[in-house]
């Protein structure tokens, strides 16, 4: 399994930065490989393995995570993550923690990001939304209960 | 004798549309009194934002609609409903003239010499089919689009439905006749949901007031990842409610929605909306 | 056919937030065809590529577990007139980019 190194800092010459622009670079020659060991294992603790090398991250308070405490629909969940108030985010994580395949979502930031990331995400039943940030070396993680019901009235 | 809704609804009885009740039917009254309703029901929220739905009823809902609406799933519709409005420009400039953010304001009116309400779903496919064009299906797909364009162009306009004939009078009592009439095998009528229990929980749903019940149609529903119209939302809910349903369109259908216009005068349109 | 991207961004501060729809049916190769009794079979984005004048700034792997028609906001540090550029791939090889000059 190829993991991807991406090192904060790092500057695409400038061939590169042209070709980017120009639409010719694709993510599959700029990227390494798909991480898919981690993307079907079937616990939060191995997804975790199988991105960092590691499953123990500690809980931290300055993990803004946001999430409703009642999916109106599990499908389309909105996550919000704002690790910002932590220093040096490299890299944040995504969980469903009753998924079959737990890890949704994984996102590395080079120095011009911030640590923050906001999208939507799949829940199949009530269940924890794990966001796990790595930020100077290390794992800290933040995590909800998401209440997912199905729906009741309406055509 | 002279029934308000209220009176009407704590009764569970219809009042019947005949021509000499017409007379006796206010209307701005029966709004009104449902207004002061809602009022006293949540003494905090304002008429004006319950244009929101069941989204005012609960801040965890509210701010999952707000995050949708950070970047709203029907902007694809709005643009497909303007391609197909473009293609046809010449046939609807025709009937709706050429200012698009005019036309959904006109709706539902009540047609004089036809004597029935006509509503912008409808006239968008008499408008197409007097051409020679194949109307639209009713419930999703082209006809939704193109309302969910013509609604996005007249977002914040008020809902201004006239009332002035004796016979638009029928038709507003005839629609109110069916929202409050309980029906179908769980002997439910509308507003027993909209109306009673609104804001309240049957199974996981939070049940939406009436007051502001349509401004923001056609609906972009989580549930169905697509738009709709609102008779097929009349049409899902009724079969949700083990009622038979009518036909998209039909009279009864477009009485309903004459009434629930009514029901929301000045109020903001808001469509095409992103809803549960 | 390349996936389509809408965004938006706008920098305030030296900060821009960047959102992004994408179209795109996000299925995840598990969802059951009641008729066929077969999985749809799986089409989703799995990497997504945000730079910011050129220079990669986010990178990202996706499941099927992201919803359809995906939404997703980052934050970068660039001001007015940067461009900010977002290109992506699902793994069956169809492709989308989008570029955006930053208010």
């Amino acid at each position: 399994m190829k993991r991807r190194s991406f090192l904060k800092g790092t500057l695409a010459t400038g061939a590169t930065a042209v070709a980017v622009n120009a639409g010719l670079l694709t993510p599959s020659t700029v990227l390494a490989e798909w991480n898919s060991k981690a993307f079907s294992a079937k616990t939060t603790d191995d997804a975790l393995s199988g991105i960092y090398g590691s499953s123990s991250a500690t809980a931290s308070g300055d993990i803004k995570l946001k999430a409703p405490a009642i999916a109106e629909n599990g499908a389309v969940t909105p996550v919000t993550v704002d690790a910002t108030a932590v220093n040096g985010v490299e890299s944040i994580t995504i969980l469903a923690s009753k998924n079959p395949m737990p890890l949704v979502c994984e996102y590395t930031f080079a120095a011009a990001a911030l640590g923050f990331v906001s999208t939507r995400i799949k829940m199949g039943q009530t269940m924890n939304v794990v966001a796990v940030v790595k930020a100077d070396g290390k794992l800290l993680k933040a995590e909800q209960e998401v209440k997912v019901t199905i729906g009741g009235c309406g055509g | 004798m002279k029934k308000t809704l209220l009176i009407a609804l704590s009764l569970g009885v219809s009042v019947a549309a005949t021509s000499t009740m017409a007379t006796t039917i206010d209307p701005e009254k029966d709004r009104l009194q449902m207004v002061d309703f809602f009022k006293a029901k949540n003494p905090n929220i304002t008429p004006e934002e319950y244009v929101n739905g069941a989204y005012i009823y609960s801040a965890d809902k509210m701010a999952q609609w707000e995050a949708a609406e950070e970047f709203p799933p029907y902007l694809d519709s709005i643009d497909a409903g303007e391609a197909h409005y473009n293609k046809d420009k010449a046939v609807f400039d025709k009937c709706f003239g050429t200012d698009v953010s005019k036309i959904r304001v006109q709706y539902p009116y009540f047609d004089e010499s036809a004597k029935q309400v006509v509503t912008l779903e409808g006239a968008i496919n008499k408008c197409r089919t007097d051409a020679g064009l194949k109307a639209y299906g009713l419930k999703k797909g082209a006809l939704a689009q193109v309302s969910a364009y013509l609604a996005y162009n007249a977002r914040g306009q008020k809902i201004d439905v006239k009332i002035e004939s004796d016979a638009a009078k029928a038709a507003y009592a005839a629609g109110r006749d069916f929202f409050i009439k309980p029906r179908g095998q769980l002997n439910l009528s509308c507003a027993k949901c909209h109306v009673d229990n609104s804001g309240r929980k049957a199974r996981a749903n939070t049940l939406s007031p009436l007051l502001g019940h349509t401004t923001h149609f056609p609906v972009f529903r989580a549930k169905w990842q697509a738009l709709g119209t609102l008779h097929r939302r009349y049409e899902g809910c009724q079969k949700n409610m083990r009622a038979e349903p009518y036909k998209a369109q039909s009279e009864t259908y477009r009485n309903l929605e004459f009434y629930q216009a009514y029901s929301s005068q000045g109020l903001e349109i808001n469509g095409p909306g992103y809803r549960e | 056919m390349s996936i389509k991207i809408r965004m938006r961004g706008k920098s305030k501060d030296g900060v821009a937030e960047v959102k992004a729809l994408i179209k795109h049916p996000m299925e995840s190769g598990v969802r059951m065809n009641k008729k066929t009794g077969k999985p749809y079979p799986a089409k989703f984005i799995e990497s997504v590529e945000v730079a910011v004048n050129g220079v990669k700034a986010v990178d990202a792997q996706w499941s099927g577990a992201v919803s359809a028609n995906p939404y997703v906001a980052v934050k970068v540090k660039a001001n007015s007139g940067d461009s900010v550029s977002i290109s992506l791939a699902d793994n069956t090889g169809e492709k989308g980019s989008s570029e955006l000059k930053l208010k």
